[in-house]
């Protein structure tokens, strides 16, 4: 295991456990106002918000870890839904070819073509806003990418020699997938993967900013960061702090996933 | 491809900077007005373009006193049933063309007409046969608006109300052109939108802005000193205010509480706050659990809200605790406030807890509601701090729910789900009626379900009242009912609230928050 | 090929037609209609406006009436923007979008396109370490951050550039532009830079750079066509959402594209203008898709048209 990948690694078990323990640690609660500390006060160590308080007395350190929770969660389940269907999907289109996968692309375009915007809206309109509708809203339009993505690759793919010559040499297709093109996946499939993961956390914080995010009074990064962004010349560490968090983690990921990346070109 | 895009066009091939001319007047509006069309029209930015475009009978002082516009002076019959306005002589369309009291009589009309669609002809209610008109019941001609002559306009009313004047300066009863009655004109086509007003559409690029243009036929137009107004869309308040500083508006549509403290400090001068009848409360739906039946529970809700707090720290100043239901300022009313109010919160909180437990609530079983609020930033920050409140006093369990603000309406009027929701009230017009008539059972935004035979019994002779001293006396009787009975909660009073430019001269505080283009300079710029 | 595009065209008509009908019964399952309002509506003025927008005829009956019209041409009228054809309003807004998008749009493939094949080609070194880090801030900081950040520093503290508006000064574009193109530009960088790494170790290119071809020569002629790929199939939809898809851009500056028109459209129920920018959209990324399918066989000739 190389260096950066080890220290990704390292920080991303770190944040990982920083705010799944941390809520339990903390002495405020990330819903409660404190009314007896100055409002929108400024980080400090007197009165026990290390990271400050945000514009309604409520515990910036607090809130950060509580929505790190979250967004975490977002983050990893729409990406974990979007890589199982979108490789499924797109390798089964580019592989078997032909009318398949001419209808299975249509499919996907008419999904595309459905903004990501309109079916989060409906979604949140017609059922209620629940977190749980977050993963799949998010979760299903980026399986999309990832199906368009590796479907390209298994069309150019299937197209190389070695493919060809295991073909020729009577290997059955679900062998030469297993075998030839999804391990040939992998790398563009972490880098994807890598990618969806912010992607899912900043969808979400786009919709914050337009009001259809996550629940007051919890929170997430993308919660945290739109309202931070709000008040930033009043209150920049309500920025600050859940915009570090957020930036480290999609470090950790990066240097997670070019690791992995460097560690299947070399075996 | 519009003009704007073009310029854009040409502006990057030739890297021309097309600079603003000095003389436009800029003014941050806010959201897109949804029409033009003064009857139609609904929200604030409208009617902020739509006073510039249009002239009423009446017009209001900064106080909200109503003053002769397109009459000159109008009578009143000594039973207050019968108006008559003198129109002003020299009245004249934005295309020339004579403006004559038969225009407003059919333009009244046309307001009233059930298939204009208008949401405020409600108002007109006091004059005699509107309501049926609008209920479909009467053929519009039935409405009792008629041309004396070409300079008299006779209005004979339902009832006295004192307040018909002032209603004439209400977009809902401006005058609009014969071709706009028929239906052949467009109100978005400058040209084809004829109007009476200081100003006439220039152009109207969709969410970017509304450019009026000085009418060289308004009665008065020798004193109108801009010659070209713009209402720029600025959704976006924190934005509006970046772009103020940078000096691309004159006036703000509105001023970011968060930033009241800086500007305090450094744009003293431009920072205008003052009064505005407008009332921010959270209605109770008294239909249900664990409302109904509970005045004394209400109350106690209602005890424990800090208001000060929440102006000072939420707010940050822009607004005025609410503990009475009338906004103060309007037109014959005293303030009211609840005896409980006067006292020191530890003690508002002591006796809160005492109604709450006498209701059974206790901390082993707690009260659970909700608010119910639309997606707004000011109005989540205000239920995130009542809800931790009532939760840090009593032990309530708040769930807030946030819902977008059709869904909002729907919930809240079906007062099925919905326990606690967000409301606010601007005055129609300037009358305590304006405020205490939403919670009379028959209003149509009465979304708490709450019904007072007293208290409609109280609006309904008032309503008929022409002796101004007892009628003032009756509303304030209703209204104390509203604070011993808490069918809502009121939580502060708004202010209006504006970034007004040094180079803007004439500008004036206004109870309405009316500001008339045509009564503003500017100074010439220095460059 | 004509076979293969009469048939893409087919298709993309069905396409269009699913995702109109998926739309609109979407759009009519959510709570709240566009008559609902602060103020209630006495009920003859209700009835009126209902019959007025035919609003009483039964669903399916819209449903038929509406795409009707769409065949003709007709978009209908918008709820919100009343006076207006939703069509007209579109026609206003689109030249506009079109042009941020494209703009955006040309500044990320430039501008990410050169850092990822720097990156990929100084892999390891410090240019690469660069480019990362940039990628990394460019990706994960959204753009209503950047923009306030950009307009505080640009507009207020250099005064430099506007903070926001349309009235056809040439600077107005410059903020705006490079706050949609930021995010696009991180991703462009970094699924060249991923792909270029992968081609430029793949035996044609080693064999191209074996037969001593200039550095240049194996880059541009060899490697890059097929690790454009899958920037390619990134960018055909991400193109179409730049166009539409700019809200935050377009709020916090002032701008008035389509973008909003579809945020707005959808939150205060005005049926027509988002089922017009629905197909709008549709229509782009469809079109898209197929100039995507186009250039895959372009740059990668082994791809054949099944």
């Amino acid at each position: 295991m190389s260096a950066p990948m080890r220290l990704g690694l390292a920080l991303l078990l770190a944040i990982v456990l920083a705010v799944t323990a941390g809520p339990w640690l903390s002495p405020h609660a990330p819903d409660a106002i404190d009314f007896s500390a100055e409002w929108g006060g400024p980080p400090t160590l007197a009165d026990g918000h290390w990271f400050g308080t945000d514009s309604l007395g409520r515990d910036v350190l607090a809130r950060t870890l509580a929505g790190g929770r979250l967004s975490l969660l977002l983050g990893f389940a729409a990406t974990l839904v979007s890589v199982v269907i979108g490789v499924a999907y797109g390798a089964i289109a580019g592989y078997v070819g032909g009318r398949v996968d001419q209808w299975m692309m249509r499919l996907v375009d008419v999904l595309y073509a459905l903004p990501f915007m309109f079916v989060v809206i409906v979604l949140m309109v017609v059922f209620g806003r629940h977190p749980l509708l977050l993963f799949v809203a998010v979760g299903a339009v980026n399986w999309l990418d990832m199906a368009r993505i590796v479907r390209g690759q298994t069309l150019a793919l299937r197209e190389r020699g070695f493919v060809l010559a295991a073909r020729l040499a009577g290997a059955g297709p679900w062998a030469i997938v297993r075998r030839h093109v999804l391990p040939n996946l992998l790398s563009p499939v972490v880098v994807c993967a890598t990618l969806t993961v912010p992607q899912a956390i900043l969808a979400e914080s786009f919709l914050s900013f337009l009001g259809l995010g996550v629940q007051e009074p919890a929170a997430s990064w993308g919660v945290l960061i739109s309202d931070g962004a709000r008040d930033m010349e009043l209150t920049p560490w309500a920025l600050a702090f859940p915009a570090l968090f957020l930036v480290l983690t999609l470090l950790a990921l990066q240097l997670l996933g070019e690791g992995l990346r460097a560690a299947q070109a070399r075996g | 491809m519009r003009w704007s895009t073009r310029l854009w066009v040409c502006g990057l091939l030739t890297g021309a900077v097309w600079a603003g001319q000095p003389d436009v007047l800029r003014i941050g509006n806010g959201p897109e007005p949804e029409t033009l069309d003064p009857h139609r029209a609904e929200g604030v930015s409208a009617g902020n373009i739509l006073r510039d475009l249009y002239e009423g009978l009446t017009a209001l002082a900064p106080d909200g006193r109503p003053i002769p516009a397109a009459a000159r002076a109008w009578e009143v019959s000594e039973d207050g049933r019968v108006y008559r306005f003198r129109l002003r002589g020299d009245l004249r369309w934005s295309n020339g063309e004579a403006l004559t009291a038969e225009d407003f009589a059919a333009s009244l009309r046309r307001s009233v007409t059930p298939a204009t669609g208008s949401a405020y002809a409600q108002i007109l209610a006091p004059i005699r046969n509107a309501r049926a008109i609008i209920d479909g019941r009467l053929a519009p001609d039935a409405l009792a608006v008629r041309a004396e002559d070409p300079l008299t306009l006779r209005i004979e009313l339902e009832a006295p109300a004192p307040y018909l004047p002032g209603l004439f300066s209400h977009p809902v009863t401006f005058p609009v052109h014969r071709t706009h009655r028929q239906a052949s004109g467009r109100f978005t086509q400058p040209g084809e939108l004829i109007s009476n007003g200081a100003y006439r559409l220039d152009e109207w690029v969709v969410n970017a802005h509304v450019g009026l243009v000085r009418n060289p036929y308004y009665h008065d137009a020798a004193n109108v000193a801009i010659e070209r107004v713009r209402y720029l869309v600025t959704e976006d308040v924190h934005s509006e205010l970046k772009r103020y500083r940078a000096g691309e508006l004159d006036v703000t549509y509105e001023v970011p509480p968060s930033a009241v403290k800086s500007l305090r400090r450094d744009r003293a001068g431009e920072l205008r706050i003052a009064p505005y009848l407008g009332l921010y409360f959270y209605g109770l739906n008294v239909t249900r659990a664990p409302f109904a039946q509970k005045p004394e529970v209400r109350r106690a809700l209602s005890m424990v809200i800090d208001r000060e707090l929440i102006v000072d720290k939420v707010l940050y100043g822009l607004g005025m605790p609410a503990y009475g239901w009338v906004v103060p300022g309007t037109a014959g009313s005293v303030e009211q406030r609840p005896e409980w109010a006067n006292w020191p919160y530890a003690r508002r909180v002591a006796e809160a807890q005492r109604l709450y437990r006498a209701a059974g609530y206790s901390d082993v079983r707690p009260l659970e509601t909700e608010i119910r609020y639309n997606t707004h930033d000011g109005h989540r920050r205000v239920a995130t701090v009542v809800a931790a409140m009532w939760k840090q006093t009593l032990g309530v369990r708040t769930r807030l729910v946030n819902e977008e603000f059709k869904v909002f309406l729907h919930h809240r009027r079906l007062r099925r789900d919905t326990q606690v929701y967000r409301a606010a009230w601007m005055a129609d017009f300037n009358d305590p009626l304006s405020f205490l008539g939403i919670l009379h059972t028959a209003h149509g935004k009465n979304d708490t379900g709450w019904r007072n035979a007293r208290y409609d019994d109280l609006l309904d002779q008032a309503a008929l009242l022409t002796d101004t001293t007892v009628r003032a006396q009756k509303l304030r009787q209703a209204e104390r009912i509203v604070l011993d009975e808490v069918p809502a909660i009121p939580l502060y009073f708004y202010v209006s609230k504006h970034l007004v430019s040094p180079r803007v001269q004439g500008w004036t505080d206004h109870l309405l928050d009316y500001h008339y283009s045509k009564d503003l300079r500017l100074v010439p710029s220095i460059e | 090929m004509i076979y293969f595009v009469v048939r893409r065209l087919a298709a993309a008509v069905v396409t269009l037609l699913v995702l109109l009908t998926l739309a609109l019964f979407l759009m009519r399952a959510a709570p709240g209609g566009p008559l609902d309002r602060e103020r209630s509506l006495p009920p003859g003025i209700e009835a009126a406006l209902v019959a007025q927008y035919r609003l009483d005829a039964p669903l399916w009956q819209q449903y038929l009436d509406y795409l009707g019209a769409v065949l003709r041409g007709d978009l209908g009228p918008s709820f919100q923007y009343e006076g207006y054809r939703v069509s007209e309003l579109i026609a206003a807004g689109l030249p506009v979008s079109l042009l941020l998008g494209a703009l955006a749009l040309v500044c990320s493939l430039l501008v990410g396109g050169c850092a990822g094949i720097i990156a990929a080609v100084r892999r390891g070194g410090v240019l690469d370490r660069i480019v990362s880090v940039t990628v990394l801030a460019g990706m994960s900081v959204p753009g209503f951050v950047v923009a306030p950040l950009l307009i505080l520093l640009f507009a207020l503290t250099l005064d430099v550039l506007p903070a926001g508006g349309w009235s056809g000064d040439a600077r107005e574009l410059v903020l705006p532009v490079i706050t949609l193109a930021l995010p696009q530009l991180a991703v462009v960088a970094r699924l060249l830079r991923a792909e270029l790494i992968e081609v430029l170790d793949s035996p044609h290119v080693l064999a191209a750079r074996g037969r001593g071809l200039p550095q240049w020569r194996v880059l541009l002629y060899h490697a890059l066509p097929p690790a454009l790929i899958p920037v390619i199939s990134y960018l055909g939809p991400a193109a179409a959402g730049l166009v539409t898809g700019s809200v935050v851009v377009e709020q916090i500056f002032g701008i008035p594209g389509i973008g909003r028109y579809f945020v707005q459209g959808a939150l205060n129920r005005d049926y027509t203008l988002v089922l017009g920018v629905v197909l709008l959209y549709g229509v782009l990324i469809v079109s898209s898709n197929l100039i995507v399918d186009a250039l895959y066989g372009v740059l990668d000739p082994r791809v054949r048209h099944a």
